[in-house]
C-alpha cells in the first residue's frame, strides 16, 4: 500500500483526480438511475390511478347493474391490447363477494370464480383486498409472484361494490430502464472521455512546478549549483511560489555560508603555519643566537689566518641571513613602538623609489594620512612596503602601479594596485599562503608575513581584480583620533 | 298555448331531434310532410354507417320523402318507441315484433330474404376447441351469453329449450349476462369471457363474412328449428300509404342496381311481402314461455 502513496506526484496527481472523476461519475449515475427507476415504479402507480379514475364511474354502473359485457368492454379498452396506452397485462374486476365479475384474461381469471381460489398468488391478493380500506389506488407487490397488481376499490356513494386489480409483469419497465441505463452508461463514458484526459494533463500541470523543485533540492546535497536555475520561473504567489522563494534565498545563505567557510578554513589554514613558523623559528633562533656568539668570540679573541679568516668571515653570513630569514618569519607584535606618522609614509616612499627606478614603474602616490595614528610604524611601514614591492615586481617593466593611503574615522586604508601580470582563481586563494607560488622571486614569505601583521593589528587584508589591476587593499582600524 | 304542452312538445322535439342527430337529413325545399321516422336495432351485425347512410338516401329517393334513422341501443327501447308513435317503421328483431303484433302496436310491412331464404335459426356457439358441447343442456354449470333480453334467438329460445330439457334457465348456468348484441355474444364467447352464446343464423353469416378471424374461434353446436327473419314493421304512427310506399320500395330494391348493391352490403337477397303465419312458431314460444 505503501508503494502506492510512494509513486511520483505526476502520477499520483492524475491518479487521484482521476479516481475523483470516476467516483463522481460512477455515484451520480448510479443515483440517476435508481432516481428513473423509482420514478419509473412510481409511473406504473399513476397510470394505475388515471386507468382508476377513469373507469371507476363506469365500473359502478356495470356492478350495480349486473352487466358484465360492459364491463369488459371497459376493462379491454385499458387493456394490452389497445396499442401499448397503458402497460397492464391484465385488468379484472372483482365483485363484493370475491368472484371475478369480468377479466380481461378470463382463461387465467373465469367468470364467476372466486379470486382466492385461482391460486396462491390470487388467494394473497383476495385476502389484501379484504383488508384494504379507503379509496384510492395501491400497489400489492407479493414477492414471489411475477407480476405487480394495482388495487383499486370502487366505491359509490360510500358502497364498497367490487375492486379493480391491474396486473402487470414485474419487469416491464426493464425495456425501458435498460434503454436509459444504456443511455446514461454512454452519456457517463462520453464525460470520462472528456474528463480524464483533461485531468491527466492538469496533474501533469500541476505536478510540474513541485517536481523542478524537489529535483533542484535534490541536487542541493550533491554540489551546489554554480548557476541559478534557468528553467521556466513560477510566476504565481501560491503556496509553490513561496517555496521557490525560500529554496532561492536558502541556495544564496548557502552560497554565502559556503564562501564563508572557505575563508575560515584558509584564515585557520594560514593561523595555523603561522603558528608552526613561529614554533621552529623559536627553535632555531636559540642554537642559532649560540653560534653567532660563538663566531663573534672567534672574531675577537683569536688571531686568524687568511683561509680560517674568509672561512669564519663566510660561516657569520651564512648565520646572519640564517637569522634574518628566521626574523622574518617570527612577527613580533611591538605594539610599544612610535606611532604611525605621515614621515613613516614619506619614508617607504623614498625607500621604493630606486627599485621603482630600476624598472621604470610609473608610481601614482597619494598619502592623504592627516596626521599621526595610534598604529605601530614599523608594522604598517613593513605592510606598505611589502605590498609595493610586490607591486613592483608584478608590473613588470613599464608598468603602472598606484598607492593610497588614507584615513577615514575608525580605521587607516591602504589601496596597492598593479597592472601587469595577473593572477588566476587558483593563485588568487594562496597568495598569502607562505612560500607562496605566485612569487617569482624572493622567498614567497612577503605577503604570508603582511597577512599575519595584518591579522595581528585586528586589521583586514584583500585582494581582487578590478578594472583589469590587481589590488590589494587594507583597513586597519584605530582606536581613536591621535592628536 | 299552455306551458304543458309546450313543454311537452319541446321534449318530444328534443328527443327526436337527438334520434336523428346520427342521420340529419339534407332538407329539400319541395317536401313539406313530415319526415319518415325509421328505426334499426341493434340487429345490423356489422356497423356499416355509410352503407345506412347509403339506404337512407336510397329511399329518400324512392319515397320522396325525408327519412330519418336513428339507431337504438336495445330491442326494448325500439319497441318503446314505436308503442310511443315516435317511431313510423323500424326494422325490429323477431321477438320485439311478435310482441308488438299481438298488442297491435306494429304491423308487418316486408321480410328480408337471407341466403335464399325469409326464416332464421338461433344457433347455439361455443368457443371453436369445445368439441364435447352438443346442445344447450351440455353447459352446466358454464358461463352462458344472452345476446339481448328481447331477442328470440338471443335469449328466449334457448331459455325455452333449457326449460324444455326440465332445467331451469335461472340456476342452470353458473353465471349469465347479456353482450347487447349477436357480435358482442360471439365475440365475448371468441374471447373466452363466456363459455357459449346464442345469436341467430344471420347475424353468424354477418360475422363469418365480415370478421372472420372472430368466427375462427367460435363454432356452431346446434341450429334451432326455423322461424321468420326480422321484419321491417310498421308502428301506429305511420299510414297505410306510407307503408305501402315503403314495402313497394322495399320489395323493389332487388330490382335495382343500387337497391341490389346496398342489399348486398346487409347481407341481403331482398325484401319481399312478409306474411304474418311465418311468425307462428315463434308467437307460439312466446305465448309458452310467458316472455318477457
Amino acid at each position: 500500500m505503501k508503494r502506492v502513496f510512494d509513486l511520483s506526484i505526476r502520477y499520483k496527481l492524475p491518479l487521484w483526480g482521476a479516481a475523483l472523476v470516476l467516483a463522481t461519475t460512477i455515484s451520480v449515475s448510479a443515483m440517476l438511475m435508481h432516481d428513473a427507476w423509482d420514478e419509473m415504479r412510481e409511473d406504473t402507480l399513476l397510470t394505475a390511478k388515471a386507468v382508476a379514475h377513469a373507469v371507476t364511474g363506469t365500473l359502478a354502473d356495470a356492478l350495480l347493474r349486473d352487466d358484465v359485457w360492459r364491463a369488459y368492454e371497459t376493462l379491454i379498452a385499458q387493456g394490452p391490447d389497445v396499442g401499448g396506452a397503458t402497460p397492464f397485462d391484465m385488468l379484472m374486476l372483482v365483485d363484493r363477494t370475491g368472484r371475478v365479475f369480468a377479466s380481461t384474461r378470463p382463461q387465467r381469471a373465469p367468470l364467476a370464480s372466486e379470486l382466492a381460489a385461482l391460486g396462491d398468488t390470487q388467494a394473497a391478493l383476495a385476502a389484501q383486498i379484504d383488508e384494504q380500506a379507503g379509496e384510492g389506488t395501491r400497489l400489492v407487490d407479493l414477492a414471489p409472484s411475477d407480476d405487480l397488481h394495482y388495487v383499486t376499490p370502487i366505491v359509490q356513494d360510500g358502497v364498497r361494490l367490487g375492486t379493480l386489480i391491474a396486473s402487470v409483469p414485474r419487469t416491464h419497465v426493464l425495456p425501458r430502464f435498460r434503454s436509459l441505463a444504456l443511455h446514461s452508461l454512454a452519456g457517463a463514458l462520453l464525460v470520462l472521455c472528456v474528463l480524464l484526459p483533461a485531468n491527466w494533463f492538469w496533474g501533469r500541470y500541476m505536478a510540474r512546478p513541485l517536481l523542478q523543485l524537489s529535483d533542484a533540492m535534490s541536487r542541493l546535497g550533491r554540489r551546489l549549483p554554480a548557476v541559478p536555475e534557468t528553467e521556466a520561473p513560477y510566476r504565481y504567489a501560491d503556496e509553490i511560489g513561496r517555496l521557490f522563494h525560500v529554496y532561492h534565498q536558502m541556495l544564496r545563505e548557502l552560497e554565502a555560508r559556503e564562501a564563508l567557510e572557505r575563508e575560515i578554513v584558509k584564515s585557520e589554514r594560514l593561523a595555523a603555519v603561522g603558528r608552526l613558523a613561529a614554533g621552529i623559528a623559536h627553535e632555531i633562533n636559540n642554537p642559532l643566537g649560540g653560534m653567532l656568539a660563538a663566531v663573534d668570540t672567534l672574531r675577537c679573541h683569536a688571531v686568524l689566518d687568511p683561509l680560517t679568516e674568509r672561512t669564519v668571515s663566510l660561516l657569520e653570513r651564512g648565520l646572519a641571513q640564517i637569522r634574518e630569514t628566521v626574523g622574518a618569519l617570527l612577527v613580533q607584535s611591538r605594539v610599544r613602538g612610535d606611532a604611525l606618522s605621515p614621515r613613516d609614509v614619506d619614508d617607504v616612499h623614498l625607500l621604493v623609489a630606486p627599485r621603482v627606478q630600476d624598472k621604470r614603474v610609473r608610481l601614482a602616490w597619494h598619502d592623504a594620512l592627516p596626521g599621526a595614528v595610534a598604529l605601530p610604524a614599523n608594522l604598517v611601514r613593513q605592510v606598505l612596503m611589502n605590498l609595493l614591492l610586490n607591486a613592483v615586481e608584478a608590473t613588470g617593466t613599464g608598468g603602472h602601479v598606484s598607492c593610497r593611503v588614507e584615513r577615514s574615522p575608525d580605521a587607516v586604508h591602504i589601496d596597492v594596485r598593479n597592472d601587469g601580470r595577473t593572477l588566476d582563481e587558483e593563485q588568487m586563494t594562496r597568495l598569502f599562503e607562505p612560500f607562496s607560488p605566485s612569487s617569482s622571486s624572493g622567498h614567497g614569505l612577503g605577503l604570508w608575513v603582511t597577512y599575519q601583521i595584518v591579522q595581528q593589528l585586528g586589521g583586514r587584508i584583500a585582494a581582487d581584480r578590478v578594472d583589469g589591476l590587481t589590488r590589494f587593499r587594507v583597513e586597519l582600524p584605530v582606536q581613536e583620533m591621535a592628536t | 298555448m299552455d306551458p304543458d304542452r309546450r313543454s311537452a312538445l319541446s321534449r318530444t322535439g328534443a328527443f327526436l331531434w337527438s334520434l336523428s342527430a346520427a342521420a340529419a337529413p339534407p332538407v329539400r325545399a319541395a317536401e313539406e310532410r313530415a319526415p319518415l321516422r325509421m328505426g334499426l336495432a341493434s340487429l345490423v351485425p356489422s356497423e356499416r354507417p355509410a352503407d345506412a347512410g347509403a339506404w337512407r338516401e336510397y329511399l329518400e329517393t324512392r319515397l320522396a320523402r325525408r327519412v330519418q334513422w336513428s339507431r337504438q341501443a336495445n330491442y326494448r327501447e325500439t319497441m318503446d318507441l314505436l308503442k310511443a308513435r315516435q317511431m313510423d317503421f323500424a326494422w325490429v328483431a323477431v321477438l320485439p315484433y311478435v310482441y308488438l303484433a299481438r298488442r297491435g302496436y306494429a304491423r308487418l310491412v316486408a321480410t328480408p330474404v337471407h341466403a335464399g331464404r325469409a326464416t332464421d335459426q338461433a344457433l347455439l356457439v361455443v368457443r371453436a376447441d369445445d368439441e364435447s358441447t352438443a346442445g344447450i343442456a351440455d353447459l352446466h354449470d358454464r358461463i352462458f351469453a344472452y345476446s339481448d333480453p328481447y331477442s328470440l334467438s338471443g335469449a328466449v329460445l334457448p331459455r325455452e329449450a333449457l326449460r324444455r330439457a326440465g332445467h331451469d334457465p335461472d340456476r342452470f348456468f353458473r353465471r349469465t349476462f347479456y353482450a347487447g348484441s349477436d357480435r358482442s355474444v360471439l365475440a365475448a364467447v371468441a374471447a373466452g369471457l363466456a363459455d357459449a352464446g346464442s345469436v341467430n343464423a344471420f347475424a353468424w353469416d354477418a360475422l363469418v363474412a365480415h370478421r372472420p378471424e372472430l368466427a375462427r374461434g367460435v363454432r356452431v353446436a346446434w341450429r334451432s328449428p326455423e322461424f321468420g327473419l326480422a321484419p321491417v314493421v310498421a308502428g301506429r304512427a305511420a299510414s297505410e300509404t306510407d307503408a305501402l310506399a315503403l314495402q313497394h320500395a322495399l320489395v323493389g330494391m332487388r330490382d335495382d342496381v343500387e337497391g341490389a348493391r346496398i342489399l348486398a352490403a346487409f347481407g341481403l337477397d331482398g325484401f319481399v311481402v312478409g306474411q304474418a303465419d311465418w311468425y307462428a312458431s315463434a308467437a307460439a314460444l312466446v305465448r309458452e314461455a310467458n316472455e318477457p
